[in-house]
């Protein structure tokens, strides 16, 4: 090495050492995305203040240590394990804040502070957690990689972190049991607690024409029964099956999820939805863009469907089987002579 | 990986701006990425557990590998609840609507006494599924252990009563031998100690088959959503 560029490597040294601990302790407080592109179905940062505080650096690190297993995701199952307790011993002999069983621990456990491992010592354990969930998600990468798996790598590795990796490869993906299903659905929904979902679009955009704009983004996606969550167009269920798109009420669920920001989920069905937020008057002169708007077609109570008010007397909805998400006038008679529940969210 | 190594690879290798860029940019990759030394104090060489981080672990290959060691797979229950439950006697098999709602009440009616996971209750609900779907939910081992809430309702030990409301969005239209339905399931932990839990709400859509107008309807296949 020559004596200057020796000295200026020195003399750098400092600086950029001073420069990485800022970005580190940006990344501990939350303010830096901490979704890989491997990973992130949502443009989002992780939000520590929701981690106990004596934990949240362990969660911090731990989630460093794949793109895949973020540490939001790593918070998410750190709360449905064992609710944040160090202690907790389940009836089917699982141990500590992640719930280890005896059997499982000693492929994944180390001594992380200095105490011995231990799946009590919750520095062991998360550390460990992550260990095991990036295993998985190595695991399942492999399989969407080499053609023998497809959907998104976070959902497959919740998968095989609950029901095993042979199931996902031997289903190509999510397996069809109840329980593995339910559970990656439980960790996507605790997630939201533990971050912040960045909307995808201009800053100052009032909260109704950000729900409008979500949802006309996605004019000419196929209506699909079951389909479309909180990240967008997903395969439906039944004759939607195999049909990547929305329903009229995962369109609304998910206009409203990114226009708040990841913080305001609806229910996931119509009749739900027109029971929360604020009412609105069936009054064009009243309603605004990015209200909700219930259909009972019969009249008889049943709010079989919805769409979100854009202006002018019209509404961008998914409206059927063999359609699209497109903009409907609200004077065709379907809609015009349904009864209308109206709702606003923001 | 060290932080000094790659930043005096970046300073033999690259000049001025270039060099500076680099040299931040590996620094910063190896605290943000590594896992290496720069979060957290050094480890301690005794004493007891610590809530902070210590100073460095092994990251898994990013190499995806053949496989990993098999998780210790969680008992399933050994006794038979003695809570109420639907009957294939009493329900109307030509009814989707009825075959449905009955095999999501079995589905998701609990009891922390009897049952180690929830998938003791999917295995009760198989009279209601076809052979098929239910030969796939007879595979399912869990190796997860049920969670934190469900070691609490066991304190208590709980036992869940699910309410079904028919959902109402528009569904296919039904042939002679498929049908479509959707429910919203909700069900409170309920300890007969007098606990009372968070009520739970979630979506289920369900396919249910027949060979025959003259067979009965069986669940083959369903999604649970938030």
């Amino acid at each position: 090495m020559k004596p200057g560029r020796a000295i200026a490597g020195f003399l750098v040294l400092p600086f950029a050492l001073m420069v990485a601990a800022l970005l580190v302790i940006a990344a501990l407080a939350g303010g830096l995305p901490s979704t890989g592109p491997v990973g992130a179905r949502l443009n989002a940062t992780f939000n520590g203040a929701q981690v106990p505080a004596q934990y949240r650096e362990w969660v911090t690190r731990a989630g460093q240590m794949c793109p895949e297993v973020t540490p939001q995701l790593l918070a998410a199952q750190l709360e449905q394990e064992s609710g944040w307790n160090p202690n907790a011993v389940s009836p089917v002999g699982a141990m500590g804040i992640a719930q280890f069983m005896p059997g499982t621990w000693p492929n994944y456990g180390q001594d992380e502070d200095g105490g011995g491992a231990s799946p009590y010592h919750p520095g062991d354990a998360i550390m460990a957690a992550a260990r095991y969930d990036c295993e998985l998600a190595a695991l399942v990468r492999g399989y969407i990689e080499t053609g023998r798996a497809s959907g998104d790598v976070q959902d497959l590795m919740l998968a095989a972190y609950n029901a095993g990796p042979g199931a996902v490869l031997k289903y190509a993906g999510i397996p069809q049991y109840t329980e593995t299903q339910n559970y990656v659905r439980v960790i996507r929904s605790l997630m939201d607690k533990y971050q912040d979902v960045i909307p995808d679009i201009a800053a100052g955009t009032p909260f109704g024409q950000a729900v409008v704009e979500f949802a006309m983004r996605h004019r000419g996606v196929p209506y699909s029964w079951g389909g479309g969550d909180t990240s967008g167009p997903s395969e439906g269920f039944g004759n939607g099956a195999g049909v990547k798109g929305f329903d009229c009420s995962s369109l609304v669920q998910y206009a409203v999820y990114h226009a708040s920001g990841g913080k305001l989920m609806l229910p996931r069905v119509s009749q739900a939805q027109v029971t929360v937020g604020q009412p609105v008057p069936r009054d064009f002169a009243v309603m605004l863009p990015g209200d909700v708007i219930g259909f009972d077609p019969h009249r008889n109570g049943d709010y079989s469907h919805i769409g979100i008010y854009i202006g002018n007397g019209q509404m961008v909805h998914a409206p059927k089987t063999g359609d699209v998400v497109k903009v409907s006038d609200l004077s065709e008679s379907y809609y015009a002579n349904s009864a209308w529940l109206v709702r606003r969210f923001g | 990986m060290s932080s000094d190594g790659p930043g005096m690879r970046a300073a033999q290798g690259l000049r001025g701006t270039v060099a500076l860029l680099t040299f931040l940019a590996l620094i910063v990759g190896a605290a943000l990425f590594g896992g290496c030394g720069l979060i957290g104090k050094a480890g301690k060489t005794s004493g007891t557990a610590d809530d902070t981080p210590a100073a460095s672990s092994s990251s898994p290959s990013r190499t995806a590998p053949a496989t990993v060691p098999p998780a210790q797979p969680i008992p399933r229950g050994t006794a038979t609840p003695t809570l109420p439950l639907p009957s294939t006697a009493k329900v109307a098999q030509s009814d989707a609507s009825a075959v449905s709602s009955a095999a999501l009440t079995v589905m998701f009616t609990y009891d922390t006494t009897t049952d180690t996971t929830s998938q003791d209750a999917v295995l009760r609900a198989q009279p209601w599924l076809t052979e098929e779907y239910a030969a796939t939910q007879r595979e399912h081992v869990s190796v997860s252990p049920p969670g934190a809430d469900w070691t609490t309702w066991t304190e208590h030990r709980a036992y869940t009563a699910p309410v079904l409301e028919r959902g109402r969005d528009q569904a296919p239209t039904d042939t002679a031998t498929t049908a479509y339905r959707q429910w919203l399931v909700r069900y409170t932990p309920t300890g007969r100690d007098g606990w009372k839990g968070t009520e739970v709400t979630v979506v289920v859509f369900a396919l249910l088959t027949r060979q025959s107008a003259a067979d009965p309807w069986r669940v083959s296949d369903m999604l649970v959503r938030s």
